[in-house]
């Protein structure tokens, strides 16, 4: 075991996948030469060359749609957007070409891609820069998307994502970058679609994905402190959805909090919410908790940034409406 | 800074409670953590402590009353303080239960049609009227279908009264606790030794005791829901009182007739597991163990100590546990694993001397031995009259479970048993 | 060009032919409601694909067309009944019914589709170029679209990063002179397409989209660019005598346009140059003409006999592996209950 930063374990994953296989590339913004705007790629041009990790101009839409033909074409594009606030210029060549072409063309189309970059609040970027996007890719058929919430599943899942043969949606997280876990020596492939249990309990499952698992695991230990034995399920995979493990938490525990740092209507929670409700509907003693952003724009003003977004307070409180034992 | 004493919850279903008695009078000074009086749950007997040493500067909630969670119910503070201050602050905290009746009143006199009226408080009211079934959360409904219940016979403790797991568990808990069902058990006073003072009929009105309430709604529901029969013995218990008498020769303490036959019918029951099995709806569930309850009677109510695995163990060692069990059942302090989830129950009223008597079934088990006073009476042996010591017992089945020609088997057995205790070891 | 052998300009008309036969068949079924929702037929400007396509190296070259694509998927040499077919929305279509008229699909043959949003294949095609670089594969790609779909960015997105990695790209501006309803001169700023090349650094070059030899003559140029690192600029100025698609009125163009440009009908010009030439044949055409529309007759009988797909199919071709749905089986089995 070593212990890296989130940022290192991705470029490990990155550069394990480089040299294995002579078909992956990376290109994005600032990727080569200026080492990445958040450092994931650093390295990676003077080990690989310029033609193999490019930078792009800022232009999202061609060169998203550049890698999907890359991908058509046999090369594995890793696809890097500075942040996924700017993928929404490429939406269009996500949703409609990466996602379709498997599909229009009678399965005989085939687009091994990764789009991957920072998702999810930072802090003091206001509207534009600050936002939870999950459920923009989580929609659409296709698609794989995941959600790495520490070093080992970003490394873990970032390979997978690269070896495997659909377009897949990494949703990083720059507050994540920088914390450090253990990551194992050897290889390790996390495989898309699968659940972690990441906290045992008994008496309510807390389901999140992404950066609001570490407020889910703050809020557990707060719970435990009134006695109450929270389960964590960090989802990993958005799409495709872990159910089993989801349904197995919710099924022993009777209660279910969904967090998601996106806004709450149409959201990745708002759906797993929904599916708790039908698979678990009589295993379930209370409605299904929802803890999502407020619905509201990012403000700058930093107070009032936290006061939108999940926090483990808010998880608190959630957890104890759902056991009926509100204050 | 004088401040009010309130009621607590001592149970998480616990939604008030009674003062039993006051441990301490106005005037008397405290120290943290003293008894200042006994309050009875919905579970049992427990202390009301101290929070902080001090001066009870007046009892709110007089011996015998009852308190909401959170209704004060004396002042501590020091000596000399005004504690009606502290009354009037604390006044607006009381949980309003209370005013749930004058709703459903008021909901009765609304207008039918809402255009010749306003509407809003028979909404707003939060208690459901008793006709429709109360709110209740997909896993209490669950749960209530596997222990058999009716669900809109539980108060709910969820948002809006929502009937909410915990609250099936504790009313299924209290089912067992509480279900032993010897009718004449309920009149305690001989057999506890107290003195009821002779010729005095009572002409006052006696609220129900939590424990009363439970007792009363558990045995109307299994006389209700099973099919009760009875199946009679006259046992011949010489032999059995003579090897009582052998084993015990010398010692100090002699062995309970109780724990010979409890060992006894567990023996039985090994032979005839049906009686030993439980209703499920949906199937019969056969129990792994003897787990023999037996009926002990309180001042308000009775309760129903289990000895788990009485077919495995000694009549010593069954005597030895029931000794105990009695004692924590008059001392109030069981706890549910002592007495939930018997697989059969005995019931003995024979110190009163009753020659028979037929008992309601304790749910989940199938079936209940009501056990009537040894007396000798004449018999006929071998064309002789002798006299011996017979003891007559029945057993309540529930006929879903057990027909009467297996509850006939299991008597003929239990008998053959009783009068020949040789049996149980061949 | 006087160069030409014979059998190319028989092959040039052939290809026009059957392109010309298919749409009008395709044109009739779908007043027949045997082809439904968009269809958009490409008769008046055959000569852009056949002498484009037909300048292309099938064994290493590629080829993607926005959703006016009958024409380029002959021309590229995709199977007619097959293409019927998916017109029909059969699982026998190149796309086992799953992408119709407007989502032509075979790699077999480099056709990569067949593409319904304005200008997305764009940059796709620029990503297909790059592999091909990447890969050596000496192949060039030729990606074609409308004169609307140069006004979107994908277009100069894609234009300029196939500058900046020199990707071996031809983009073919099919300037058919109508934007759905729209004139062209009404919403570009220039007047010659091909200027726009020069803001990228990129040769830009204009020709006779009627004239199937001018276009294969200037196809073959910019390929040889391409296959160089000099991704180059076509625009082929053509026309097409059909509405946008088969639900359009037309109530914007007068018939007399319409008529004044079939004068310069695109098979009737080649065959008037194979006639100066001597190169014309009055009874090799007429088998020409036979045989196209057996072709169209047998693509239609193909596709009339062909099955439907199994209702199980909407849950093929989605992903590679294992499938997965939101929603697990309940859905599905919901979904699957019409059949």
């Amino acid at each position: 075991m070593a212990v890296m930063t989130y940022r290192d374990a991705l470029n490990r994953a990155l550069r394990e996948e480089m040299a294995r296989d002579q078909m992956v590339v990376l290109m994005g913004e600032e990727v080569a030469e200026y080492d990445g705007a958040y450092k994931v790629s650093r390295g990676l041009l003077d080990e690989y060359g310029p033609e193999r990790v490019l930078d792009t101009p800022i232009t999202e839409l061609g060169f998203t749609g550049l890698g999907v033909g890359a991908a058509l074409g046999g090369v594995r594009p890793v696809v890097e957007w500075m942040t996924h606030n700017f993928a929404l210029l490429a939406l269009d060549q996500v949703v409609n070409e990466a996602a379709k072409l498997r599909h229009m063309s009678g399965g005989r189309l085939s687009v091994p891609i990764v789009f991957r970059g920072p998702n999810g609040p930072a802090e003091y970027l206001s509207s534009q820069h600050s936002q939870a996007l999950a459920s923009y890719w989580t929609h659409v058929p296709g698609l794989k998307v995941v959600s790495p919430s520490n070093p080992a599943d970003a490394y873990g899942l970032l390979k997978s994502a690269i070896r495997d043969d659909n377009p897949v949606v990494v949703l990083e997280s720059e507050m994540l970058y920088g914390d450090k876990g253990n990551v194992p020596d050897e290889e390790a492939l996390v495989p898309l679609g699968k659940a972690a249990i990441v906290r045992l309990g008994s008496d309510i499952s807390i389901i999140s994905f992404g950066r609001p698992v570490h407020y889910a695991l703050e809020a557990a230990l707060s719970l435990e402190k009134r006695g109450v034995s929270a389960e964590v399920v960090d989802l990993r995979s958005l799409r495709p959805l872990d159910e089993g493990t989801i349904m197995a938490s919710v099924g022993k525990t009777g209660r279910a909090v969904v967090v998601d740092e996106s806004w709450p209507a149409a959201s990745v929670g708002a759906w797993v919410a929904h599916r708790v409700s039908v698979e678990c509907f009589d295993s379930l003693d209370a409605p299904v908790e929802f803890v999502s952003s407020e619905d509201v724009p990012m403000p700058y003003n930093h107070a009032l940034e936290l006061a939108v977004q999940p926090s483990a307070d808010k998880i608190v409180a959630s957890a104890l409406r759902a056991l009926y034992l509100e204050e | 800074m004088a401040e009010a004493l309130v009621m607590v919850a001592l149970s998480p279903t616990m939604r008030d409670g009674v003062i039993a008695g006051w441990n301490v009078q106005e005037g008397q000074s405290v120290r943290a953590g003293d008894s200042l009086c006994e309050v009875e749950t919905d579970k049992a007997s427990m202390p009301y402590e101290a929070p902080k040493a001090g001066t009870i500067l007046k009892i709110l909630v007089s011996a015998g009353g009852t308190a909401a969670v959170g209704q004060a119910i004396a002042v501590l503070g020091k000596s000399g303080e005004d504690w009606a201050a502290v009354v009037a602050d604390s006044s607006p905290s009381s949980p309003a239960p209370a005013i749930e009746p004058a709703e459903h009143e008021q909901t009765s006199t609304m207008p039918s049609f809402p255009a010749l009226g306003p509407v809003a408080a028979p909404l707003t009211a939060k208690s459901p009227p008793l006709s429709s079934p109360p709110r209740s959360s997909p896993l209490a409904r669950k749960l209530a279908r596997a222990h058999n219940l009716d669900i809109r016979g539980i108060r709910g403790t969820g948002t809006d009264g929502r009937v909410v797991a915990r609250d099936i568990e504790s009313y299924a808990e209290n089912q067992t606790q509480f279900s032993a069902a010897p009718v004449a058990a309920t009149m305690p006073s001989q057999h506890t030794g107290e003195s009821v003072a002779p010729g005095r009929l009572r002409s006052d009105r006696e609220p129900l005791s939590r424990m009363r309430s439970i007792i009363a709604e558990r045995l109307k529901a299994s006389y209700n829901d099973a099919p009760h029969y009875f199946v009679r013995s006259a046992v011949d218990v010489e032999r059995l009182l003579e090897l009582r008498e052998t084993v015990t020769a010398g010692q100090e303490k002699r062995l309970s007739l109780n724990a010979f036959i409890m060992r006894i019918v567990a023996a039985a029951l090994e032979r005839h597991p049906l009686v030993n099995a439980r209703w499920e709806g949906d199937a019969i569930r056969y129990m792994p163990n003897a787990d023999l309850a037996l009926a002990v009677a309180r001042e308000h109510g009775l309760v129903t100590p289990v000895v788990r695995a009485c077919e495995g163990k000694s009549v010593r060692q069954i005597d030895a546990e029931l000794g105990d069990l009695v004692k924590r059942a008059r001392d109030g302090t069981l706890s549910p694993e002592h007495y939930s989830n018997a697989t059969f129950t005995i019931s003995n009223l024979g110190s009163f001397g009753v020659e028979e008597f037929t008992a309601i079934i304790n749910p989940p088990a199938s079936a209940i031995l009501a056990v009537g006073a040894i007396g000798e009476e004449a018999r006929v042996i071998r064309g002789a009259i002798v006299v011996r010591r017979m003891m007559r017992i029945t057993l309540s089945s529930d006929h879903r479970v057990i027909d009467g020609a297996v509850a006939a088997a299991f008597m003929a057995e239990l008998k053959e048993m009783l009068e020949e205790p040789g049996r149980v070891l061949v | 060009m006087n160069t030409l052998k014979p059998d190319i300009l028989w092959s040039l008309r052939r290809e026009m032919v059957r392109i010309r036969k298919f749409e009008e068949k395709a044109g009739q079924m779908y007043g027949l409601r045997k082809i439904g929702g968009f269809c958009h037929l490409y008769n008046g400007q055959e000569a852009v694909a056949v002498g484009c396509i037909g300048a292309m190296d099938r064994t290493i070259d590629k080829v993607l067309t926005g959703y006016r694509d009958h024409g380029h998927a002959l021309a590229a040499g995709l199977d007619p009944n097959s293409i019927m077919a998916e017109l029909f929305g059969k699982i026998t279509g190149v796309s086992r019914g799953k992408g119709g008229s407007m989502h032509l699909f075979d790699p077999a043959q480099g056709f990569l589709g067949g593409n319904g949003i304005v200008g997305a294949q764009i940059p796709v095609a620029t990503g297909v170029a790059f592999a091909q670089k990447y890969k050596k594969t000496g192949g060039a790609t030729a990606v074609f679209f409308g004169d609307g779909a140069i006004h979107q960015g994908a277009f100069h997105e894609a234009l300029n990063l196939a500058k900046i990695w020199s990707l071996p790209a031809v983009f073919i501006c099919e300037n058919n002179q109508w934007g759905m309803g729209t004139n062209w001169k009404r919403v570009s700023a220039v007047d010659d397409f091909s200027l726009m090349a020069s803001a990228y650094g990129v040769r830009g070059e204009r020709v006779d989209g009627m004239d199937v030899l001018a276009v294969r003559d200037a196809a073959i140029r910019a390929l040889t660019d391409a296959r160089a690192g000099n991704p180059v600029l076509l625009e082929a100025r053509t026309y097409r005598y059909k509405g946008h698609s088969m639900s359009d009125p037309q109530k914007y163009r007068t018939r007399d346009e319409v008529d004044e440009y079939r004068k310069q009908d695109p098979i009737y010009l080649l065959e008037q140059r194979m006639l100066a030439m001597g190169a014309w044949d009055e009874s090799k055409a007429a088998v020409q003409d036979a045989e196209a529309d057996e072709m169209v007759e047998a693509a239609v009988a193909f596709a009339e006999a062909s099955p439907e797909p199994a209702a199980h199919t909407i849950y093929e071709d989605v992903y590679a592996g294992e499938p997965f749905f939101a929603g697990g089986l309940a859905h599905r089995k919901g979904a699957l209950a019409w059949q």
